[in-house]
C-alpha cells in the first residue's frame, strides 16, 4: 500500500484516540468478533472497523482478525481500508461477523505525500503525477531515473546503456539554462542526485510538477520534485526475496556498419585519385599487405609492412623501442564486436517488515550487480536499509530511515554517484568512440597474442579500444553513501503537530587510476601513472514544522502548516598522482611506489547553506471547493547580501464539479475536478557557492611561470580565478497550471488533463566574457526569460473483461514547446557552443528553441562545373562537393558569398510530444505487462558522423563513404566526392549531420506467473511469483545512430547530440518474488 | 512529568530552530582556497598579478595549442617554409584548413590563439590597474612594473595586430561589458601598441633582477620592429642603432651572436648574450609538465625520432633549396628553387645530397642521413608520413640527447615535455631587420656589414660531419665581398638571409604579409609545392584575404549591441 509514514503516523495516532475512546465504552457493551479478509480469503490486516454512528473503532491484527465492543444500541459495523472499498455488515444477533472486502480499483481515496504533508489524491490540486509503483517496480533497474521515463506525464527521461549509470530526468522541459535535474525527496530528505537509492526499497513515487504542489520547496522546486518514500513496516510480518538475473546485450541496430579492410583499400584508392594526386601509401603500397609490422621502428625499410623480420619480434609494455610487434592483417576487425559481451545483471533483495502499536521496522538488504556491455567494466552495490518508527507514548513518535549504499565500478575511477560520472563513458574516451578511431586492417591482436597497435602509421594514435578497456580494468571507484533523516513528532493538541527531522546525504568516495606505457601505440605513452582520491562531504537538512488540521461541522476542512528549514552542504577532496612506476602489476600500484616526484591537489569546496521559512494553507469547503496557499521565502547563500532573498508565492483552486448537483446524477462520474494554479518558483541550484566574489587562485600549475630561468620551480604568481557577480539573483519561473482530473464509471477510466505555462524570468546563465576580455571563470547572471508551454494528459483505464481476465491500460502524454523568449547575456545576445571537435553547432538565441543547431546548409552536391561557376563563392567549391546554401549577408541578403552569415537553424532538439503506453493483464495466475515508448518530432545532431563519415581523423569509416560519396554516376548522393585533400567538408557543421530522432521503443515486456495461495499455504509462503522479462525488445526508429534515446543527455544547452555514449542494450530477465 | 518532558521538546526545537535563523554566519560563506582582489593590493600582490601577465606569453590559460607567441603554425606552416607534416588527418580540423587558406571563423585554432592573446591583455591590464591602487609599490618600483606590462600589452597588441590585423586596443580603462562592447575595430592600433613599447623603451633599466623580465633593450627592438610593420625605416633605425651600439640582455650582458650557429638553440644559451627575448619554459617543477612548452611538443620528430612524438612542422622544399650556394658560397638568390636538394625520397637510392650548402641547413633542418644533433644519422623512421609531410625534419628547436633530464622529459600521453626557452627574438634577428631599414633609408652599406655579421658567424661555425669524419655536404658559406650598389638586390638579399638565418622560428609568413609578397609568393609555392606536397593541390592564396586571419565568430556575435556588430569580420570571411 501507498503510504507515507507521515500518514502511517496519523493513522496511528487516529487509531490510539480510538483506542483511548474505546477504554470509556459503556457497561453494556457486546464484544463481536470476527475475521476480515479479501478476495482470495487471506486476511487483510490494518482494516478499520467503526461502529457505525459512533467513534468507537478498532482494526484489525496481523491475521486478519478484530474484536470490539460495540455499544447496545449499535447494530452495524463499518469496515474500510485503503485499496477496498467500504463495506457495511449488520451484527444482528451475532458475536463473530467475517466480512470479505472487495478491491476498490479506484484509487482516488489513496494518501499521497505531496511535500512535508499528505492527502487524499482526490483533494489534490496542484499538478501531481503519481507512479504506478506496482508496475514501475516490475522494470528491474538499476536507479530511480531509469524507471520513470513514460511512466508520468510530463516527464521526459534520456538514458545510456552504461551500468548503475543515471538516467537524466527533465520534468516539463526546461525552467533553466543549466542544471534542470529535479530535486528528490526522499523520505523527506532533499537531495539533487539519487542514484545511490535502491529502488527495491521504494514504497511509492510523486512527481509534483506545479507551483501548487511543489512551491513548498521553493528555490529548489522549480526543476519540478519527486517526492520518494520507501518501505514501511506495517503490522503484518514478512520476510520476503525479491530477486533476479539477466543478460544485457547490445541491439544489432546500435552497431555501425563499418568498412572491412579491402573496402577501406578501396576507400584510400578513390580519395586519392578525387584529389587528382598518385595513390601513396606505407601501408597499402603494394596492395593488402600479408603482415603488419607495428612498430617501424625496426624495420630497415619501414614501408615494406609485409616483410617482417620474425627473428625479432618483441612485445616490451615498457619501452616502446624495445617493442616490434608482427600483426597479421586482419581481413576487417569489427572493434565494435571486439568491446562488446553479453553482460549478466543481477539484483537479490530480502525485505523483513513487521510492527505493532509501539513501533514498527522494514529492513531491506540489496545487491545489485552489473557487468558492462563494454568489457572488462562492472558496476556493484550493496546498500542496507533501515526503517524504524517507535510510539513510547500516545503523544511521540521518533523514527529513523536510513540507507547505507556500497557501490564500486570498475574499468574507471570516475564517480558513479555523479550524474554522467563513472562507467557512463562520452565523447572521446568512450571505448565506442575508440571503436571508430581505428582502422579495420590492425587485428585485435598480433602474432603472439598481445593486442596489437597503430604505431604501424596511417592507421591513427589512439590505443584500440579492446586493449584500453583491458588496461583499465583494475581502475576502481568504490563509494559509500549514508543517507536518511531521524524525527519526532509530537501531537501538542487534537489535530496540532509538531515534526523536527534532520537529514543527512553523505557521500565518501575513493578512486584510482592506473595509466600504462602504450608501446604499440602510434603516438606512444612512455610513461605510466598512478593517481588516487579521496572525497568526503554532501549535506545536512533539519526541517522543523506544525501542522494543524481542523474539521468545522464535516463543511469546511483548514489544514494549515510552517515550518522553517536549514540546508548546510560542502565537500572536500585530495588527490595525490606519481609517475614511473617499474612494474604494470595492480597489486603495485600505490602512491609511495612510483619513482617519479609525487604530486598533491585538493581544495575544499565553499559551504553554501540555505535557510527558509515557509508555510501552508488549504482549506476546503464542503468537500467541493478546493484553495490552497503557499509562501516560502528562502535565503541562500551564493547571492550577494542584497540578493540574498528570495520569496516564493503559490495559489491553487479546485472545484469538485461532481459534488455539483447538476451532477451528482450522472452515475457514470465518480469525481469531476477542475483546478488551477499558479505561483513563482526560483532556482539558484546553478550558482556556484562563490558566485558573488571576485578572486585570485595561485597554484604551481595554472598561474607560475620561470621569471628566474631556474628550469627548476618556476615563480607562482595571481590570476583572477573567477569574476564575481554579486548582483546576480534567483531565477524566478512563473508558473500556470490548469487542470482537469475526472474518475468515471467506478474508476473504471481515470484521466487528467493539464496545460502548463511556465515563464522563466532573469535566467540564470554562465556570463559569457565578451570576446576582447581575458578567459577567466565566469559568474552566473540573470539574462533573459524563457517560455515552455505545454500539455500533460494521464489516461488510466481499468476493467475486468471476463471473470478472470483484467486489464490495466495507463497512457501519458507530454507535449512541450520551449523558447527562449530573450536572451541578453552581458556579452552576448546568443550563446554559441560546439561539440567535439566541431565548433559553433549549437546556438541559444531570443525567438528559438533551447540548444536549437546551427550550421550551414547543404543543397545537394555540384553536378558540373556550369553549377560550380554559377554558385556563391565558397571554399572548396568544386564538381561533387557539397552545394552551401546563399542564406545570407552583410546586409542580411544573399550576397553571392558563402561565410559566416550564412550559418542558420538546421534543427530543434524538442521533440513535439512522448506518449508512454502501460498495458498490463491478469489472467488467473499469470500477468503480463509491457510498456512502450513513442518520442516523436525531435532532430538529433548526429555527430559520430565527424568520425565515420566526414573523417575528421583516420579510423574506421562507414561502408556509406563508398556508396553514398558523389561519383559521376552516383549523383543523388548525400556526401561530397571522395578527395583525401578535403578537410573542409569536415570541419563545418552542416545540415548533413541533422537527423529525425523520433523513435518507438519496446521499454519493457514481462510475463509472470503467480503460483496460487493455496499451494503455497501448504509450503508455508504468503506469495510468490516468477516472471521472465525483456527490456528493450525493438526500437523502430531512422535515426542512423547507435541509440535514439539520447534526446536530452548532456548540458541542457548542448542537447540532442549524439555523443559516443553507450547504446542501451537489450536485457532478457528471469526473476522470482517470494514472501514468507 | 509527561508535560514538561513534551514542552521541554518543543521548547528546544523551537529555539534552536530560531538561533540558526538569526544567524547571518550561518549565510555568510566566502569562497575557500582563493583571495580577493583586495588583497592584492601590495608589492607581492602586483608582482604576482605581473607574473602571470608574462605567463600570457604561453598562451598556457586557453589550454590548447598554437595560442603562444612560438607561432609556428601562424608564422612557419601557413608561409613557404614548411608544411604541416605528420598525418594527412592528424589536427586535420585545427591545422590544414590554415595551411590550405581555408579557414573559417569558426575554426578551433583561430579562436583559441584570438583568446590567447586578449587574454594576455587581460592580465597585463589588471597589473596596470592594482599598480595605480598600491601606494606601497614605491615610485620607481611602479614605473618599472607599469613599464612591464604596458610591454607585454603592447606585445599581446601586436601579435593581434599582425594575425587578425582589424583588432580594437583594449586599455586598463576597459571593464564593464558595456565598455568592452563598445570597441570596434576599424581603427589601426598601431599607434597604442607604438606608445606601449616606447613607453617600456623609455622606462625600463637595462639589467633586470630576474632573467625573464623585459629590459628596456628588448622593449626598443619590439618598439622599432613595430615601426619597420609600419614601414617608418629611419625612426625603427635610429632605435636599432642604440639596441645594437648599447644593448644587453636582462642580465646586463651585451648583445652578441654566439660564436658557434648551433649553439643558439641549445639550453645553455637560452638565455644567453643572443637572446633579446623569449618564453621562459621550465620541466624540473614536478607538474607534469604544466609549465613547460606544450605547443613545442607537437614539432618533435616521430616514432624513435628526438622526442619520439608527433611529427608536425616538417621544412618545405623551398626552405631546404634555399641552403644551395654557388661557388663563392654565396646563397642562389633568384635561382635557388629550380634544382631540389635531393632526399630520401626524391632519390632512394642516392641520399643525402651532399652537394655545394650553407653550413646552416643541417642546424635547422634535418636530412635522414645526415646526423642529428648528438643523435647520429636522422631516420626515415622518425617521419609520420613520408607521403604527407615529406622527407625533411625540423630541427632547431629539438633537444639534444645530452639535454634529455634537463631540458626535456618524458611525458604523460606519448609525447616529451620541453622545458628549453622559445626563442622569440634574437640578436640576429634584430641585425637583420636593422639591415632592413639600413636598405630602405639607403645605406645599403650598412646593411651589407649586417648581413656580414650572421654570414661570418656561419662561416666561423663547425660543420657537420658524417660518421666517417668528412663533411655531411660540400658545405659553403662566405659574407658578401662586394659592395651593395643596387637597393633591390640589397634588398633581396637581406631578405633572403632573414629566410635561412631565421627559418622555422615562426617569422616568415609575416614577413612575407608586410614585404607585401604573400599574394606571389605562397600562390607560386602552392603551385610549385602541390606536385609533391599534395595535402597542398587545389588550395589557393587569395590576395587581400588571406593575409590575415578571420575575426572569430564568437567575438563578432558578441560585440552586438542592438543588433549591429561593433567588431567587424575582416574582409572575405
Amino acid at each position: 500500500m501507498r503510504k507515507s509514514y507521515l500518514s502511517r503516523i496519523r493513522n496511528a495516532y487516529v487509531l490510539a484516540i480510538l483506542a483511548m475512546l474505546n477504554l470509556t465504552a459503556f457497561a453494556q457493551d457486546r464484544r463481536v468478533t470476527g475475521k476480515v479478509t479479501d478476495a482470495s480469503n487471506n486476511g487483510v490486516p490494518g482494516v478499520t472497523v467503526l461502529v457505525k454512528g459512533t467513534q468507537v473503532g478498532a482494526n484489525t491484527d496481523g491475521s486478519g482478525n478484530y474484536a470490539i465492543n460495540v455499544p447496545g444500541n449499535q447494530n452495524r459495523l463499518v469496515f474500510s481500508f485503503v485499496g477496498f472499498k467500504s463495506q457495511e455488515g449488520e451484527i444482528g444477533n451475532r458475536s463473530v461477523l467475517d466480512i470479505q472486502l472487495d478491491e476498490d480499483i479506484s484509487t482516488l481515496n489513496e494518501i499521497v505525500v505531496t511535500g512535508y504533508t499528505s492527502e487524499r489524491k482526490k483533494d489534490i490540486i496542484g499538478s501531481v503525477s503519481v507512479i504506478d509503483t506496482k508496475s514501475t517496480l516490475q522494470q528491474p533497474s538499476s536507479n530511480i531515473g531509469n524507471m520513470l521515463q513514460g511512466r508520468a506525464s510530463g516527464v521526459t527521461v534520456s538514458g545510456t546503456g552504461a551500468p548503475g549509470a543515471a538516467a537524466k530526468v527533465r520534468i516539463r522541459g526546461f525552467t533553466s539554462f543549466g542544471n534542470n535535474d529535479p530535486l528528490y525527496i526522499i523520505d523527506g530528505v532533499p537531495t539533487d542526485n539519487a542514484n545511490a537509492l535502491n529502488p527495491q526499497d521504494i514504497a511509492s513515487i510523486q512527481v509534483l510538477k506545479d507551483p501548487v504542489s511543489a512551491s513548498i520547496y521553493g528555490s529548489r522546486a522549480a526543476n519540478g520534485v519527486i517526492v520518494v518514500t520507501t518501505k514501511q513496516g506495517g503490522s503484518k510480518t514478512e520476510i520476503s526475496y525479491d530477486g533476479y538475473y539477466g543478460i544485457q546485450t547490445t541491439p544489432n541496430r546500435s552497431y555501425p556498419s563499418m568498412m572491412n579492410t579491402q573496402e577501406y583499400y578501396t576507400y584510400l584508392q578513390r580519395a586519392a585519385e578525387g584529389a587528382g594526386i598518385p595513390f601513396n601509401s606505407n601501408v597499402f603500397g603494394k596492395g593488402i599487405p600479408k603482415y603488419l609490422v607495428t612498430n617501424s621502428n625496426f624495420n630497415a625499410n619501414p614501408g615494406d609492412a609485409t616483410n617482417p623480420n620474425f627473428d625479432r619480434y618483441n612485445y616490451d609494455p615498457y619501452s616502446y623501442d624495445n617493442t616490434y610487434q608482427i600483426a597479421e592483417t586482419s581481413a576487417g576487425t569489427d572493434w565494435f564486436r571486439e568491446i562488446t559481451q553479453p553482460a549478466p545483471v543481477q539484483s537479490h533483495q530480502v525485505t523483513a517488515t513487521g510492527g505493532g502499536d509501539k513501533g514498527n521496522y522494514a529492513l531491506g538488504v540489496n545487491y545489485f550487480g552489473s557487468d558492462g556491455v563494454f568489457k572488462e567494466t562492472n558496476f556493484n552495490r550493496v546498500t542496507v536499509r533501515a526503517n524504524t518508527r517507535f510510539k513510547p507514548t500516545k503523544w511521540l513518535t521518533v523514527g529513523e530511515n536510513l540507507q547505507l549504499a556500497f557501490s564500486r565500478s570498475s574499468g574507471s575511477s570516475g564517480n558513479p554517484f555523479d550524474q554522467g560520472g563513472g562507467l557512463d563513458f562520452s565523447g572521446e574516451s568512450s571505448p565506442w568512440y575508440n571503436a571508430y578511431r581505428v582502422p579495420p586492417f590492425i587485428p585485435v591482436r598480433d602474432i603472439n597474442g598481445n593486442f596489437a597497435g597503430t604505431s604501424l602509421g596511417e592507421a591513427g594514435s589512439n590505443n584500440t579500444a579492446p586493449v584500453s578497456l583491458a588496461r583499465g580494468r583494475d581502475n576502481k571507484f568504490n563509494g559509500m553513501n549514508l543517507f536518511g533523516n531521524i524525527f519526532a513528532q509530537i501531537q501538542l493538541a487534537q489535530g496540532l503537530l509538531l515534526s523536527s527531522s534532520f537529514g543527512i546525504d553523505q557521500r565518501f568516495g575513493n578512486g584510482y587510476n592506473f595509466t600504462f606505457i602504450t608501446p604499440e601505440k602510434a603516438e606512444p605513452t612512455r610513461n605510466n601513472n598512478y593517481s588516487e582520491y579521496f572525497f568526503r562531504g554532501g549535506s545536512w537538512t533539519w526541517t522543523n514544522s506544525l501542522q494543524y488540521s481542523k474539521d468545522i461541522n464535516e463543511k469546511h476542512n483548514l489544514k494549515l502548516f510552517a515550518a522553517t528549514e536549514s540546508i548546510f552542504e560542502q565537500f572536500r577532496s585530495i588527490s595525490g598522482s606519481r609517475a614511473d612506476y617499474d612494474f604494470n602489476d595492480p597489486d603495485f600500484r600505490s602512491l609511495n611506489t612510483g619513482k617519479n616526484l609525487p604530486q598533491n591537489g585538493g581544495s575544499p569546496s565553499t559551504p553554501r547553506t540555505l535557510y527558509s521559512i515557509f508555510g501552508k494553507a488549504e482549506y476546503q469547503y464542503n468537500d467541493r471547493y478546493l484553495f490552497s496557499a503557499t509562501l516560502r521565502r528562502d535565503a541562500s547563500s551564493v547571492f550577494g547580501p542584497e540578493n540574498r532573498v528570495g520569496v516564493f508565492p503559490a495559489l491553487g483552486v479546485g472545484w469538485r464539479l461532481s459534488e455539483e448537483n447538476f451532477l451528482k446524477g450522472v452515475t457514470a462520474i465518480n469525481d469531476l475536478k477542475l483546478r488551477a494554479g499558479w505561483g513563482q518558483l526560483g532556482s539558484q541550484r546553478n550558482v556556484g557557492s562563490a558566485n558573488a566574489y571576485s578572486f585570485y587562485g595561485a597554484s604551481l600549475t595554472s598561474t607560475a611561470y620561470d621569471l628566474n630561468g631556474t628550469n627548476g620551480l618556476p615563480v607562482i604568481g595571481y590570476r583572477p580565478s573567477v569574476i564575481g557577480n554579486p548582483n546576480t539573483k534567483w531565477e524566478a519561473a512563473e508558473m500556470v497550471n490548469i487542470g482537469l482530473d475526472g474518475s468515471l464509471w467506478g474508476g473504471r477510466l481515470d484521466f487528467s488533463v493539464e496545460y502548463f505555462n511556465n515563464q522563466t524570468k532573469d535566467l540564470l546563465v554562465t556570463r559569457q566574457p565578451n570576446g576582447l576580455e581575458p578567459s577567466v571563470g565566469q559568474p552566473r547572471i540573470n539574462v533573459g526569460t524563457m517560455v515552455n508551454k505545454g500539455i500533460d494528459a494521464q489516461l488510466t483505464t481499468r476493467g475486468k473483461i471476463t471473470k478472470d481476465l483484467t486489464y490495466d491500460i495507463g497512457m501519458t502524454f507530454t507535449h512541450y514547446k520551449n523558447e527562449a523568449v530573450k536572451i541578453d547575456a552581458e556579452g552576448a545576445s546568443a550563446l554559441l557552443f560546439g561539440a567535439g571537435r566541431l565548433g559553433n553547432i549549437q546556438r541559444v538565441e531570443g525567438g528559438q528553441p533551447l540548444a536549437s543547431f546551427w550550421g550551414w546548409v547543404v543543397d545537394g552536391t555540384f553536378q558540373t562545373q556550369a553549377e560550380v561557376d554559377a554558385h556563391a563563392s565558397q571554399s572548396y567549391k568544386r564538381v561533387g562537393s557539397w552545394k552551401l546554401r546563399d542564406i545570407s549577408g552583410p546586409d542580411g541578403k544573399p550576397d553571392g558569398v558563402i561565410n559566416g552569415d550564412d550559418q542558420t537553424y538546421i534543427g530543434n532538439p524538442i521533440p513535439k510530444f512522448q506518449i508512454g503506453t502501460d498495458i498490463s493483464l491478469k489472467y488467473k495466475a499469470f500477468d503480463f505487462q509491457t510498456f512502450l515508448f513513442w518520442n516523436y518530432g525531435n532532430d538529433l545532431y548526429n555527430y559520430t558522423k565527424w568520425a565515420t563519415h566526414l573523417r575528421g581523423f583516420v579510423g574506421g569509416y562507414n561502408t556509406e563513404v563508398l556508396t553514398d560519396s558523389w561519383t559521376p554516376q552516383n549523383t543523388s548522393a548525400s556526401l561530397p566526392i571522395l578527395n583525401a585533400n578535403d578537410t573542409f567538408s569536415g570541419s563545418i557543421s552542416t545540415s548533413y549531420y541533422v537527423e529525425k530522432g523520433s523513435f518507438l521503443r519496446a521499454r519493457q515486456m514481462q510475463l509472470g506467473y503467480t503460483i496460487p495461495a493455496n499451494v503455497l499455504n501448504k509450503i508455508g509462503m504468503s506469495r510468490a511469483r516468477v516472471y521472465v522479462q525483456g527490456q528493450n525488445i525493438f526500437t523502430i526508429t531512422k535515426y542512423s545512430g547507435p541509440d535514439p534515446d539520447i534526446g536530452i543527455l548532456g548540458n541542457e544547452l548542448q542537447m540532442g547530440v549524439d555523443q559516443f555514449r553507450t547504446p542501451s542494450p537489450r536485457t532478457i530477465i528471469l526473476g522470482v518474488n517470494i514472501g514468507i | 512529568m509527561k508535560k514538561h518532558i513534551k514542552t521541554a521538546l518543543v521548547a528546544f526545537v523551537l529555539l534552536t530552530s530560531l538561533t540558526v535563523a538569526c544567524k547571518d554566519a550561518f549565510l555568510d560563506r566566502p569562497p575557500l582556497g582563493a583571495i580577493a582582489e583586495t588583497s592584492l593590493t601590495n608589492p607581492n600582490g602586483v608582482n604576482g598579478a605581473l607574473i602571470v601577465a608574462y605567463r600570457g606569453l604561453s598562451g598556457g590559460s586557453i589550454g590548447a595549442w598554437y595560442t603562444s607567441a612560438n607561432n609556428w603554425l601562424w608564422g612557419g606552416i601557413r608561409s613557404d617554409d614548411s608544411y604541416k607534416g605528420s598525418e594527412a588527418l592528424d589536427q586535420a580540423t585545427e591545422i590544414n584548413p590554415v595551411e590550405r587558406f581555408e579557414v573559417l571563423p569558426n575554426g578551433p585554432s583561430v579562436t583559441n590563439k584570438w583568446r590567447a592573446i586578449y587574454d594576455g591583455i587581460g592580465m597585463a591590464n589588471i597589473v596596470l590597474r592594482l599598480a595605480g591602487r598600491t601606494p606601497d609599490l614605491g615610485e620607481a618600483n611602479k614605473t618599472r612594473v607599469v613599464a612591464e606590462a604596458r610591454f607585454l600589452r603592447g606585445f599581446q597588441h601586436f601579435e593581434a595586430k599582425r594575425n587578425f590585423n582589424n583588432v580594437p586596443f583594449v586599455d586598463e580603462t576597459i571593464q564593464t561589458t558595456e565598455e568592452y562592447k563598445a570597441l570596434k575595430n576599424d581603427q589601426s592600433i598601431w599607434p597604442q601598441v607604438e606608445a606601449d613599447l616606447k613607453f617600456a623603451y623609455d622606462n625600463l633599466p637595462g639589467t633586470q633582477t630576474a632573467v625573464g623580465r623585459v629590459n628596456k633593450w628588448a622593449a626598443g627592438a619590439y618598439y622599432a620592429k613595430a615601426l619597420l610593420y609600419q614601414n617608418k625605416f629611419s625612426e625603427a633605425k635610429a632605435v636599432f642603432d642604440q639596441a645594437i651600439a648599447n644593448g644587453t640582455t636582462s642580465r646586463g650582458q651585451k648583445y652578441a651572436l654566439v660564436p658557434e650557429f648551433k649553439n643558439v638553440f641549445r639550453g645553455e644559451e637560452e638565455n644567453g648574450r643572443e637572446i633579446v627575448f623569449g618564453i621562459q619554459y621550465t620541466v624540473g617543477d614536478g607538474t607534469g609538465g604544466a609549465n613547460s612548452n606544450k605547443e613545442g611538443e607537437l614539432p618533435n620528430p616521430h616514432n624513435d625520432g628526438p622526442g619520439g612524438c608527433c611529427g608536425f612542422y616538417q621544412p618545405s622544399q623551398t626552405l631546404v633549396n634555399a641552403y644551395q650556394v654557388d661557388a663563392n658560397g654565396l646563397p642562389l638568390l633568384n635561382t635557388f628553387n629550380s634544382t631540389n636538394v635531393r632526399s630520401h625520397e626524391s632519390s632512394p637510392t642516392n641520399f643525402p645530397d651532399r652537394g655545394r650548402l650553407d653550413p646552416r641547413l643541417d642546424y635547422s633542418v634535418g636530412r635522414v642521413g645526415v646526423p642529428y644533433k648528438d643523435f647520429g644519422p636522422a631516420r626515415a623512421t622518425w617521419i609520420r608520413q613520408l607521403a604527407n609531410g615529406g622527407p625533411w625534419l625540423p630541427n632547431k628547436m629539438i633537444q639534444w640527447r645530452d639535454e634529455i633530464g634537463t631540458y626535456y622529459i618524458a611525458g604523460g600521453w606519448g609525447q616529451t615535455q620541453l622545458g628549453k626557452n622559445q626563442i622569440l627574438m634574437r640578436y640576429a634577428d634584430l641585425l637583420l631587420m636593422a639591415a632592413e631599414c639600413e636598405v630602405e633609408v639607403g645605406s645599403l652599406e650598412k646593411a651589407r656589414e649586417y648581413v656580414n655579421l650572421i654570414r661570418n658567424r656561419a662561416a666561423g661555425s663547425t660543420v657537420v660531419k658524417m660518421q666517417d669524419g668528412t663533411s655531411a655536404a660540400d658545405y659553403k658559406v662566405a659574407p658578401y665581398s662586394g659592395a651593395w650598389t643596387d637597393k633591390n638586390v640589397a634588398r633581396t638579399a637581406v631578405r633572403f638571409e632573414r629566410f635561412i638565418e631565421l627559418a622555422q622560428e615562426g617569422h616568415r609568413f609575416y614577413d612575407l604579409v608586410r614585404w607585401g609578397i604573400a599574394d606571389t609568393q605562397m600562390s607560386e609555392f602552392l603551385a610549385r609545392e602541390s606536385r609533391t606536397r599534395t595535402s597542398l593541390a587545389g588550395a589557393t592564396f587569395r590576395k587581400g584575404k588571406d593575409e590575415y586571419l578571420p575575426i572569430p565568430e564568437f567575438v563578432v556575435v558578441q560585440s552586438r549591441v542592438n543588433n549591429v556588430a561593433n567588431i567587424k569580420q575582416n574582409p572575405g570571411y
